[in-house]
């Protein structure tokens, strides 16, 4: 090999090398330094980088009687607000919790019952956004969601750290009213989480 | 066993049929389609109750439309049991293909459609054509993953610098 292309080589490597350091450096000072805020900062350049499409928003008409919804929102369509004071959060929920819909809130599995059906109600967002407080959250917070049809509240009764296979941690039943909030656990470090932090919280009647 | 997502495919893309048979009341169906099943020795409950029973009241179904697709339903689960399988990754691809046709051929029957994505989720869609849902497994990754937006920038920043710095002290 020329010498020239071998000083090229040796020079692009080290390069790399240190490129890949100092990248890792300033996220790593950046997340000490700002920590939520860059959490914030990425969250917003992901809204703005989603496109989310014209969907209907439909009128929720909710059946006291029957405590069913009459109507419900379309899939990927904000429907309510969830509201924690104690951890100082606010978020939109919306039907569904593919990738798309958990950049722009808190997302609701499609499996489960909507607030005040008298079900179980899934609710998941990231870690490092809407849910990065969910630790904190202890027994006898009050959590409420804000929809259209109504608005309901729930009382912490338990939370717990379950293994993301152990899906039997979260049942889905319509014995009684339970609203579950789960993020991935632990908050740190990037990657694959083979884990969960679970709110577990019962509807407080009128 | 995951849910089985080729069986609950099945059968909300045959929830406008026209085939006439006895009625079954919405109860009975959902009771049915519901229940706990034993496949292979293991139990399994295909579909969420909330789901159906959302489905049906967003799109108007007839109670015999409901027996079609409840017999369907019950032909979707004979193969997973005739499979010997005890998860939907031991399916064989002849079984899979079975039940992708008995989906695919009722969805062209009926014009509900249905869509099985790049990531395996499956798109259920509406009589009216929305979406209905986007199934998936339950418990979703919510980590850190928006990392990558600044790792890529900050790496590609320092690279430039370097090569400029390290160029220039060549060239002095």
């Amino acid at each position: 090999m020329p010498s020239n292309l071998k000083r090229i080589v040796k020079a692009t490597i080290i390069n790399v090398i240190v490129a890949l350091i100092f990248g890792g450096i300033i996220v790593l000072a950046g997340d000490l330094v700002a920590g939520n805020k860059i959490a914030t900062i990425v969250t917003l350049v992901n809204k703005m980088a989603v496109k989310t499409p014209e969907l209907k928003q439909v009128e929720l008409i909710f059946n006291k009687e029957a405590k069913k919804l009459d109507t419900y929102p379309l899939y990927g369509t904000k429907y309510g607000e969830i509201k924690i004071d104690s951890i100082n959060l606010v978020a939109p929920v919306y039907l569904g919790d593919n990738n798309k819909i958990l950049k722009l809130g808190v997302g609701h599995y499609s499996g489960s019952y909507f607030p005040g059906e008298g079900g179980s109600i899934l609710y998941a967002a990231h870690n490092n956004s809407y849910f990065k407080k969910l630790p904190y959250v202890v027994v006898g917070d009050l959590i409420t969601i804000t929809t259209d049809y109504g608005t309901f509240n729930y009382k912490v009764y338990a939370t717990d750290i379950i293994k993301e296979t152990e899906e039997d941690k979260l049942p889905i039943d319509d014995k009684e009213e339970i609203l579950m909030l789960y993020t991935c656990y632990p908050l740190t470090g990037i990657g694959h989480k083979s884990h969960r932090f679970v709110v577990y919280a019962r509807l407080e009647e009128d | 066993m995951k849910k089985g997502l080729y069986v609950f495919v099945m059968v909300v893309t045959l929830l406008i049929g026209v085939k006439t048979v006895d009625a079954v009341s919405v109860d009975e169906f959902i009771n049915h389609v519901t229940k706990v099943q034993n496949i292979n020795g293991n139990e399994v409950s295909f579909v969420s109750k909330a789901e159906v029973e959302r489905y049906l009241t967003v799109n108007d179904i007839s109670e015999e439309e409901l027996s079609y697709i409840e017999n369907k339903f019950d032909e979707g689960v004979a193969i997973l049991k005739s499979s010997g399988a005890t998860s939907l990754s031991e399916l064989s691809q002849k079984d899979k293909d079975k039940l992708e046709a008995l989906a695919t051929e009722a969805s062209e029957e009926t014009g509900i459609k249905f869509n099985i994505n790049s990531n395996k989720s499956v798109t259920l869609y509406n009589v009216d054509g929305s979406v209905f849902a986007e199934e998936s497994i339950k418990i979703k990754q919510t980590g850190s993953n928006n990392y990558e937006y600044l790792y890529v920038p900050a790496i590609a920043i320092v690279a430039v610098a370097t090569i400029v710095i390290l160029r220039k002290k060549q060239n002095a």
